[in-house]
């Protein structure tokens, strides 16, 4: 550290920093445009121009090095004139109107012009007429609002040596172009962001950040985090993936999850959904990086150690073994609560074990997630159904109801009692158990989400000729995935979308299902299905069973002694998520409706902290258990970065696989899990990028008008 | 060629007792600069090159006679500051000069990167940047010889010709009139190394301290127009401008653009003093020489010459009759035959006429290429700068226009 004076002040600033950051770090403000804290100098603009020791010549500060008792004029007639002079100079050639900018209102040049209190009109303007370029992905150019600062050029260059961006020159126009002129992708651009983010004009600019302009800038330069309902780092563990450190990886995730590789095999992955990756070509395949590392990992870092705060004396107990409860219940014994879990069937896991079929996910898979859960001390009781909650208040600081959704839905429809109609909670329960499920050969699901197409596909595999499913969605709007529904026609499943379901006929037996197809299916502003039929399209299917999927609720009534919401939900806040009945809280499925395991988790994470406080404690659950990662700021060229195709997983064909339980679906293989990973853009590095300090930010700041 | 054995120290000492200066547009002591180099102990790279600024190029003649030479030196410096990494920079286009350099390379046994363009000096911060013609002085220094000469060729500027000498040897000692005849030509100003002076320099001794610039030394006849040089230096700055300094591109735009209005006749006073502004201010606002030294001339020419801005500007003049706008064109009504070649000849179609009809030029359009003039068997275009007689407003058959 040296002290420098400037413009009558004494400041301590560092020997390795140039003067114009050293004023900068200390709340001073000297103009500067290509300046840029994370960037070398460029030295072009010549607005940080000061002069030195009373001396009458002007130097740029980003090239000056400060030395001891080194005194600094900021302004001075000379400095002022020749600063104007920069300005116009750099204003040339540029737009007058900055209405029409995108960047309007977000600009470091307009901000700097304003602190210099505008342009004079003195210079010879001209209009460079270039075209904007909108044609890349994720990012767009237009060089008539470019200033030449250098700072993308710095930024792809010297920051993350991917050197896809340089100045050009044509027809006596300096620009920023590719080295080649061609589109980014094509010249191995690793789209980083970085050029977008250090431009200090509206000329580079992120197309979803101008599409977004009401969100925040992490959630938009980093979606698929914002989307994870837990917010994991996924950029970070694929790097770990990367690099071959799947304990790293894994680690990354435990710290938000306790079911990675539960997850690995069958969540419904929102975070890829919003994957920028999709601009270029397709999305991350994060969940099956998530379930590769997972299920490579050695333990190292996540099984042992963690948070383990000291015993607090405060018991919890937690209703419903499900991955809310769960959840809930692992971090609630970490903050140091004595806590059991009560389960009404006869081992934990909820719909993971109960719901969602065996071949979708091994059942060993969730016993050694559980197990990790009851190693750290929460005591588990199974076949232990509550049936008043309240009165375990007498035994408990505080109660969780994670209790799900397990009661299907029966349709009021002509019919529904038959012998032969079935349920798609009981039916999927009974065949995890191993149970009879009194399915007949020939079989009819009523519904279209993933649920229905887990009991059709259920349903072959226990042996049924013909298995048909008809749901009301017309086919694109099915919420079932795409990918479920192929896979389902493949093992011989009839899908029948756009369908009304009339009445089951039969007396007795069930015999077949009556059906009319849909002409428009919408919503009422009171949410009311308003359905239009297909005159003189009735349709008939024979079949000896039906299972009903069309949705499932909470089993609890209100003789359980806490208020009832919409759909049988209990009714609970979902900011303090408190039920009728203080002491008791609710999470998971069984307030918002069934949803999925992820959300379950991300619930049983914020009951944990706010039940945490409610016992006394801080509610800070984080938790760290990766290693730091060296802080990286080069990311190289990788040729045909933009064209690297997704990896996809192996699966069994659909004769393999629709005699049996077995799973199908073996993820990404070894040789892939690197490559996969090498795919994503890394968008979080963006983030950590200096973002610039505007000129009325400083405590020194002078308004010249 | 020296003895790559030689020790560096004995290297040094040799340098430092020739005291030779840096060749180009940057004349400082080699040695001191070798030294401050010596003790940072930051530059990891060499380049030799000529001035960025040059756009005379006549002193790539060191490469193309000695490669070697400059090799051998840049070797030598090499040593001397422990550096591994080896660059000479040509300009773009130099395709025969690079097959050179590279087979002088390949002889020595050395490794040298060959990059073209100007030296891009925000990527070589600390590299010891040097001029090629430097190092050859360099090399003779080690090899026992003198370093005591400097490439000259002289330029002679017309009104609108110009004419390059053979490239000669000048001895420090003596002055540049010793070994050329200037006397031709009547001199309006020198130009050397970007600034300009008055005849009586050529007549001055050169030594090693002069800077002599690119070596090109340019004489300005009287029948230039200072205005119009002026407009050619910022256009070709312009053009050569790597457009990363703001003052350095810009500046030049806004040179190249007053210029042109000034020539074309549309000049504004204001001009003269704001192009001094630029001008001096990019003396020290750029990164390369380019902009510190490629507008010093232009800067020279508006204050010496201020006198012919103000003809063009105010009076509407161009004393030397160079500048075309200035001019007025027309065909002597008495001379055309109505022949029609000059309507084939003249490229933009502004001359109308028939077989046997006295032709007529549109001057409003007419850009004064002169075409019409090249092929006119009567010599009856005339341009100039008086005023036009009157002359036919529509067609008239030769021989039938009279004049009032
Ligand atoms: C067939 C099916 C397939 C699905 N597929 C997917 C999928 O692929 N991906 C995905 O992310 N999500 C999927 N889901 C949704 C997901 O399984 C649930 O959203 C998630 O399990 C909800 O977790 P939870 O802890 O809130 O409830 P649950 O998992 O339902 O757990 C609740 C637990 O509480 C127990 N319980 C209930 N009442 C009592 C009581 N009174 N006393 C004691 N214990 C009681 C239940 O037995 C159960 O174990 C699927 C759901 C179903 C039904
Ligand atoms: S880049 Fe900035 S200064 Fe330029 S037009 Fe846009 S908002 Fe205005
Ligand atoms: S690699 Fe990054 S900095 Fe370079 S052009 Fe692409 S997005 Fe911009
Ligand atoms: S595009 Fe932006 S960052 Fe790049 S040179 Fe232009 S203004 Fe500067
Ligand atoms: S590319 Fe990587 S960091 Fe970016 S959104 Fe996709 S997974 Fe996340
Ligand atoms: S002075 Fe001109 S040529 Fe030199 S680096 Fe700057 S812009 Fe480029
Ligand atoms: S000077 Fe050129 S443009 Fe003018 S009339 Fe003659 S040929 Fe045509």
């Amino acid at each position: 550290m040296v002290e420098i004076t400037i413009d009558g002040k004494k400041i301590n600033v560092s020997e390795d920093q140039c003067v114009l950051e050293g004023a900068l770090t200390n709340g001073i403000y000297i103009p500067h445009l290509c300046h840029h804290k994370d960037l070398p100098e460029n030295g072009s603009c010549r607005m940080c121009i000061v002069s030195v020791d009373g001396s009458n010549e002007v130097t740029p500060s980003c090239k000056l090095m400060p030395k001891e008792g080194m005194v600094i004029n900021t302004k001075s007639e000379k400095i002022d004139k020749l600063r104007f002079l920069a300005l116009d100079l750099l204003l040339a050639g540029h737009p007058e109107d900055c209405s029409t900018c995108p960047k309007y209102g977000n600009c470091e040049l307009q901000t700097l012009i304003q602190y210099m209190g505008g342009a004079s009109n003195r210079m010879r303007r001209r209009s460079k007429g270039f075209k904007e370029n909108k044609e890349n992905p994720l990012i767009e150019h237009d060089m008539n609002r470019c200033v030449l600062c250098g700072r993308c050029v710095r930024a792809c260059k010297n920051l993350r040596e991917v050197n896809v961006l340089d100045y050009k020159k044509e027809d006596m126009e300096t620009y920023i172009g590719t080295l080649h002129d061609k589109l980014l992708k094509d010249e191995g651009c690793r789209f980083c962001g970085a050029c977008a983010e250090v431009c200090p004009t509206g000329t580079i600019r992120d197309k979803l950040m101008i599409a977004n302009p009401d969100k925040k800038k992490e959630d938009v330069v980093l979606p698929c985090k914002a989307a994870c309902p837990v917010h994991t780092d996924i950029p970070k563990y694929i790097r770990f993936a990367k690099a071959g450190d799947f304990d790293g990886a894994t680690a990354v995730i435990r710290e938000k999850i306790p079911f990675p590789t539960s997850l690995g095999y069958i969540c419904t992955h929102v975070c890829e959904l919003s994957c920028k990756r999709k601009e270029l070509n397709d999305s991350m395949s994060i969940r099956n990086i998530k379930r590769y590392v997972s299920e490579h990992s050695t333990g190292k870092y996540w099984k042992e150690g963690g948070k383990q705060l000291p015993d607090t004396g405060k018991k919890v107990c937690i209703v419903g073994a499900g991955p809310a409860g769960m959840t809930a219940a692992l971090y609630l014994r970490k903050q140091g609560h004595d806590v059991t879990v009560k389960e009404a069937l006869s081992n934990a896991g909820g719909m993971l074990r109960y719901g969602i079929p065996k071949y979708r996910l091994p059942r060993e898979v969730i016993d050694e997630e559980v197990k990790f859960i009851t190693d750290k001390g929460v005591k588990l009781e199974t076949g232990s159904k509550v049936e008043k909650p309240i009165e375990l208040k007498n035994d408990y600081d505080a109660v969780l109801m994670a209790i799900g959704t397990h009661k299907g839905v029966r349709l009021p429809l002509e019919g529904n009692d038959l012998k032969g109609v079935l349920i798609n909670t009981d039916f999927l329960r009974n065949v995890s158990e191993g149970k009879e499920t009194n399915m007949g050969e020939r079989v009819v699901v009523l519904g279209g989400g993933n649920v229905a197409f887990d009991c059709a596909r259920s349903a072959v595999r226990l042996g049924a000729k013909k298995v048909s499913l008809a749901c009301l969605e017309a086919r694109e709007v099915m919420t079932a995935d795409d990918e479920e529904i192929k896979e389902a026609q493949e093992e011989g499943i009839e899908v029948f979308p756009a369908k009304t379901f009339e009445k089951i006929t039969g007396e007795g037996n069930v015999t077949g299902v009556d059906f009319m197809n849909v002409l428009s299916f919408e919503f009422d502003e009171n949410r009311r299905a308003i359905i239009t039929k297909e005159p003189n399209s009735e349709m008939h299917i024979d079949c000896d069973t039906v299972i009903f999927a069309t949705g499932q609720r909470s089993d609890i009534s209100p003789e359980a002694g806490l208020k009832i919401g919409r759909a049988n939900s209990i009714d609970t806040d979902f900011e303090t998520l408190k039920t009728s009945e203080d002491g008791i809280f609710a999470a998971g499925d069984t307030i918002y409706g069934t949803k999925s395991v992820i959300e379950a988790v991300a619930s049983g994470r914020k009951a944990a902290s706010l039940i945490d406080i409610y016992l006394g404690g801080d509610g800070d659950i984080t938790e760290k258990l990766a290693p730091e990662e060296p802080e990286i700021t080069s990311i190289g060229h990788i040729d045909g970065f933009g064209d690297l195709e997704r990896k996809e997983p192996k699966i069994k064909s659909a004769n393999e696989r629709k005699d049996n339980f077995d799973k199908f679906d073996f993820g990404l293989c070894d040789s892939d899990v690197c490559g996969e990973s090498t795919r994503c853009l890394q968008c979080d590095l963006r983030l950590n990028i200096s973002s610039p300090r505007l000129w009325d930010e400083y405590s020194t700041k002078e308004v010249e008008v | 060629m020296f003895t790559e054995n030689m020790d560096t120290e004995k290297m040094l000492s040799l340098i430092e007792s020739a005291d030779i200066y840096e060749y180009g547009v940057f004349k400082e002591s080699f040695t001191a600069k070798l030294n401050e180099y010596k003790n940072s102990g930051k530059a990891k790279t060499i380049i030799a090159a000529i001035d960025n600024v040059d756009t005379d190029e006549m002193l790539l003649e060191v490469l193309y006679k000695n490669s070697k030479e400059v090799i051998c030196g840049m070797k030598a410096v090499a040593n001397i500051l422990s550096i591994s990494e080896m660059v000479i920079y040509l300009p773009e286009g130099k395709d025969d000069l690079v097959k050179i350099v590279e087979n002088a390379a390949k002889e020595l046994n050395t490794e040298i990167l060959i990059k073209t363009g100007i030296v891009d000096v925000r990527e070589y911060r600390e590299a010891f940047i040097t001029h090629v013609e430097t190092m050859t002085a360099v090399n003779d220094v080690l090899e026992g010889k003198k370093a005591d000469k400097a490439l000259i060729q002289i330029k002679e500027v017309f009104g609108d010709d110009t004419k390059l000498s053979e490239i000669k040897e000048l001895e420090y000692g003596k002055a540049i009139s010793d070994i050329f005849d200037t006397s031709k030509v009547s001199i309006k100003a020198v130009e050397i190394g970007y600034k300009l002076y008055d005849k009586s320099i050529l007549q001055q001794p050169v030594t090693k301290e002069t800077v002599l610039g690119t070596g090109v030394i340019t004489l300005y006849d009287k029948s230039c127009c200072m205005v119009h040089i002026s407009k050619d230096l910022s256009l070709k700055m312009r053009e050569h401008s790597c457009g990363k300094c703001t003052f350095c591109r810009e500046g030049f735009i806004q040179l190249d653009m007053r210029h042109g209005e000034i020539v074309s006749k549309k000049g504004e006073l204001d001009s003269i003093g704001i192009m001094k502004d630029i001008g001096k201010a990019m003396n020290f606002s750029c990164e390369c020489s380019v902009g510190t030294y490629g507008a010093n001339d232009i800067v020279d020419i508006l204050d010496k010459f201020e006198n012919e801005y103000i003809s063009h500007i105010k009076k509407k003049d161009c004393p030397e009759g160079v500048c075309k706008a200035f001019t007025n064109i027309y065909i002597d009504p008495d001379k055309c035959i109505g022949c029609t070649k000059c309507i084939k000849a003249c490229p933009i179609d502004c001359i109308e006429g028939k077989e046997g009809y006295i032709h007529m030029i549109e001057d409003m359009d007419c850009t004064k290429c002169e075409e019409c003039i090249k092929v006119c068997p009567q010599n009856a275009v005339v341009i100039t700068k008086k005023r036009t007689p009157s002359i036919p407003n529509r067609l008239t058959r030769v021989g039938r226009f009279k004049q009032y």
